[in-house]
This record gives C-alpha cells, sequence and structure tokens, in this order.
C-alpha cells in the first residue's frame, strides 16, 4: 500500500465521530406521520362486513376476581373464596370476612389448613349449588354448635351456594 | 330447532389445560394461580344467575373440571394474583357450552410483558380471532351461526392507569357479526384512542367474541382480549438551545422526558460532531433511569455533569433516547458549539 493510500485511509477513520451504532435506531415519529398512521386505521377492517345496524350490546361486565369474591383474613394471610360460598358465617368472626388483604394471599386448601380452628367446609351436591335442592336444615342447625366460618365446597373447591328455590326440596 | 341438529361437546367434562407462561417469580415476587369456573343458572323465575367455583393450578397442567358443562354454558377465567401486592390479571378465558361455538381471541403485541398486553398508542399491534363451530344451518339456534365480535376503546381517567371497574362504559367503536369458521385478522398500525394531542393517550381496547342467545337471554362471552394503550414518549432539553454557543460547560441544563413508556430507559448523551442517528455516545451523568412502574412516568433531570463530555473546541450533539420493547427511539437532538477562547463584549475573561 502507498504512503499516499494509507493517508486516505486514515483520514476516513479519523472522520468517523463517536462509537459505531450498537443497536438500529429511529427518530419519534413526528404529529403528521402519527396523524397519516392513525388515518390507515380503516384499513385494518376491510375483511370484515360491518352491521347494517348497531347491536345494541354494552361491555360485558368486567368484575375483578376481588370483587366477586370474599375476602377472608387471619390477619396474617388472606384468601379469596367466591361471594355465596360461606354458609354460615358466626356473629363473632364476621370481623374476619371481606376484611383487609392483609399480609400474603393463600390458596384456600392452605388457608383453611392453617385456620382449621375456625374455618370449616361442608361439601355441596351440584343441585344444592344451582339451588334446586336444598341443604337439610338440620344440617344447618348444626353449624350453629360450631363457632365456625363454613364454606361450601365441590370436592374442596370453594363454590356459590344459591338461595334455594322456592320448591326446592333437600 | 331440534336440539339434534346442535353440534354438541364430545364429552361431558371439560379438560382444562394450561400453561402458565409468566416470567420465573422473583425473590420478591410470588404469584397464586387459579381457575375461576363461572356457570350461568336458569332459575325458576326465568332469570340468570352464577355459580362461581374455584380451582387451584400450578404453573402448568391438565385437569378434569368438576362437573359437566351446563347447556347454559361455562365460562373459565385463568387468573394469577401477586400474593403480596394482591394485584390481579386475567390471563385467559374461554366459554363452554353445548351449544355455543368456540373462540379464541389473541391480541399480539411488541411488548412480551407478561402479565398484561399493552403497546403504545403510535404502535402496531393485531388481533387475531379463532372461530369454530358455527354452523350454517338456517334452523338453528342463533348461538351457533353466528358470533358477534366487538371492539371497544376507552381513554383512562385523567391521574389514573385503570378504568373504572375494568369496563368500558361507552357504546362500541366497532363490530360486526362472525358466521363462518376459520381465523380472522385485525392489523392495527395505531391505537384508536383519541386525544386532543395526538398520541398522549392512555386506555384501554377491548376485543370480545359473544354468542347471540335466543329468548331474550343476554349473549353470552365467548372470547376475549384487551390490551392497554401507553402514550407516545416525548423528551427535551431546557436550559440549553440548539446551534448554541458556548465558552464553557452547559449550565442549567434540565432532561424532560414526558409518558416514558414502562419497561423502558431512558438517557442522554453527547458525542464530538454533528447529529448521527444510532451513535453510541457518552452518558450523561444523572440522566440515565429505568422504568420500573406499570405506567407510563414523567421526568425531570437536572444536568450537572459534564467532566469528560467536551474535552475539546469543536461541535458537539446532545441526545435524549428511548430504549423500549419497541427498540432505540431518539427523542430529540440538538447541536452546539464549544469555544473557550470565546471573550465576553466589555472585558477579558480566560477561560483556560
Amino acid at each position: 500500500m502507498s504512503y499516499r493510500v494509507l493517508f486516505v485511509l486514515l483520514l476516513s477513520l479519523s472522520c468517523t465521530f463517536g462509537e459505531p451504532a450498537s443497536q438500529k435506531a429511529f427518530d419519534s415519529l413526528t404529529e403528521e406521520q402519527l396523524l397519516a398512521l392513525q388515518a390507515k386505521r380503516k384499513a385494518a377492517y376491510e375483511d370484515f362486513k360491518p352491521l347494517e345496524e348497531k347491536s345494541g350490546r354494552r361491555h360485558p361486565s368486567q368484575a375483578s376476581l376481588t370483587e366477586r369474591s370474599v375476602i377472608i383474613s387471619d390477619g396474617r394471610s388472606w384468601t379469596l373464596v367466591p361471594k355465596g360460598a360461606i354458609i354460615h358465617l358466626p356473629e363473632s368472626l364476621k370481623n374476619r370476612v371481606n376484611a383487609a388483604k392483609s399480609g400474603q394471599l393463600r390458596k384456600f386448601p392452605d388457608f383453611f389448613r392453617i385456620n382449621r380452628g375456625w374455618v370449616a367446609v361442608h361439601e355441596v351436591t351440584m343441585e344444592q349449588a344451582i339451588g334446586e335442592k336444598a341443604i337439610s336444615q338440620e344440617v344447618m342447625d348444626s353449624f350453629k354448635y360450631q363457632d365456625r366460618i363454613v364454606i361450601a365446597t365441590r370436592s374442596f373447591c370453594p363454590i356459590t351456594v344459591l338461595k334455594p328455590e322456592v320448591n326446592a326440596t333437600e | 330447532m331440534p336440539r339434534n341438529k346442535m353440534k354438541a361437546l364430545a364429552r361431558p367434562c371439560l379438560s382444562l389445560h394450561w400453561l402458565f407462561l409468566l416470567a420465573a417469580p422473583t425473590q420478591a415476587q410470588e404469584y397464586v394461580n387459579w381457575v375461576r369456573q363461572v356457570q350461568n343458572v336458569q332459575r325458576a323465575d326465568g332469570s340468570l344467575q352464577q355459580v362461581e367455583l374455584d380451582y387451584y393450578v400450578s404453573r402448568e397442567g391438565t385437569q378434569l373440571s368438576e362437573d359437566p358443562v351446563p347447556e347454559t354454558g361455562a365460562l373459565f377465567e385463568l387468573w394469577t394474583i401477586n400474593s403480596d401486592t394482591g394485584e390481579e390479571y386475567l390471563l385467559d378465558s374461554t366459554t363452554v357450552g353445548a351449544y355455543l361455538p368456540s373462540a379464541i381471541v389473541n391480541i399480539e403485541t411488541e411488548d412480551p410483558y407478561p402479565n398484561v398486553k399493552r403497546t403504545r398508542a403510535d404502535r402496531p399491534f393485531t388481533v387475531r380471532v379463532d372461530v369454530d363451530g358455527l354452523v350454517a344451518d338456517a334452523d338453528a339456534q342463533e348461538a351457533a351461526r353466528n358470533v358477534l365480535f366487538q371492539q371497544f376503546a376507552e381513554n383512562y381517567p385523567d391521574g389514573q392507569a385503570a378504568l373504572p371497574n375494568g369496563e368500558i362504559t361507552s357504546d362500541p367503536i366497532w363490530e360486526t357479526l362472525l358466521e363462518q369458521n376459520g381465523q380472522h385478522v385485525l392489523s392495527f398500525p395505531a391505537s384508536a384512542l383519541e386525544g386532543a394531542v395526538p398520541g398522549k393517550v392512555s386506555g384501554e381496547e377491548h376485543f370480545f367474541i359473544q354468542a347471540m342467545q335466543d329468548y331474550g337471554v343476554d349473549p353470552i362471552v365467548v372470547a376475549q382480549d384487551k390490551i392497554q394503550i401507553w402514550p407516545v414518549t416525548d423528551g427535551h432539553f431546557e436550559g440549553i438551545t440548539d446551534n448554541e454557543a458556548l465558552n464553557g460547560h452547559p449550565t442549567d441544563v434540565r432532561m424532560i422526558v414526558n409518558d416514558a413508556y414502562p419497561g423502558s430507559t431512558i438517557y442522554a448523551q453527547t458525542y464530538p460532531g454533528t447529529p448521527e442517528l444510532g451513535t453510541d455516545g457518552k452518558l450523561i451523568q444523572g440522566s440515565h433511569k429505568n422504568v420500573t412502574e406499570d405506567a407510563s412516568a414523567s421526568y425531570d433531570f437536572q444536568l450537572n455533569d459534564w467532566d469528560g463530555h467536551f474535552e475539546s473546541d469543536g461541535v458537539y450533539t446532545l441526545e435524549i433516547y428511548s430504549e423500549s420493547a419497541f427498540g432505540r427511539e431518539r427523542l430529540c437532538h440538538l447541536t452546539i458549539t464549544i469555544d473557550m477562547s470565546m471573550v465576553f463584549q466589555g472585558g477579558v475573561h480566560s477561560i483556560r
């Protein structure tokens, strides 16, 4: 390589300011570019047939899991059961229901295991859960003799129990 | 319509198979996962009530539902809850019924954040819908002939990062009836949210597939998905202007970044010469910030430490960057000239 060529090579290297780019970069969109982008949105619907008249269907209810559940807490941990799963609640334990989310969340089986002293479970049939059959009055009365919150379960999974139909049998 | 013409489930119990694609929990973050089954129950007075049942699931597995799925259908929701903060995330949901079509709605974005689907107002996203179980028989129940596909969009209230009750109160911005099985795709180049300043919007877009039912019964949500939208990020310097000539280090310079995207990193840098997009310059101390919030955030930093940035006279470029799921984005840039030999009028002041 001649000295002249070497000089040109060194000069071209010296014109490279800063470090080589390590990641492909882009500039933020201008407002005009953004508006143009938004105008293209309509093309997304081209393959679909619009409704001739509005359906009238509003946004489906999106209650959170917590809003559709009851919080039970022992002060150090808490759990969730579906609304309607508590079929017996002694007056002395009302402050442990709908309590704050205090401490760590536990799955109901784990929460039950460490709080057997004041939480009980009662297996129900699906007919009882949907209100076609009622939990016997004898069983309901027996809960009064145990100072524990009773949770309705199906195979140990908390389940809502609807109010029995008027003509429901036990 | 004779029920024997309807498509029915092949088996009485639904097998639930789920795979949690959450990031592995860190020591500071533990999640409790479970499935909430919501079953519609037709009461004697004609009203529809719901019975809910919880299953507790591990990170991955398969489990049969406890009871057969009723004709009125059952909704299965896959939730995960942070055991320390109580924040809950609906990961997936599906509705199954003997005479209901099945569907999946899946939104794809550039952001791989696992807890909630999100993007920015100026970024593209795709909505894929897979429908199965629709029949073309005109005598079939309406729920089996077509499904309602709706799109809702709503801005977050000012200063908020969530919708009240998680719901959108306005009418759908778009809807159609899907009458054919298969995949349907919506590809959006940007969000539908609108605001006084284009791109400076935050809120959500929700997509629903609903099975229309006969006899005045409310439609059943068969599939759904939603996406969070965050504002376009902007940044600028204050206390210094483009093409400004200085006889020393800049003073009283501030770096302003508005609506930095959640999970992004922002910083300012300098390098000798005129602006060259993508150049790796020298980081300005005090400008670097990792945005760890789950919502967009704004920052105002005083930049005081210029040691090592302007070691000789010449032209320099100052830039602000945001690095996020969307790439390395230059928010702004300006050029200054450093000339240490410059003198002030009315006196001689030597900096050297």
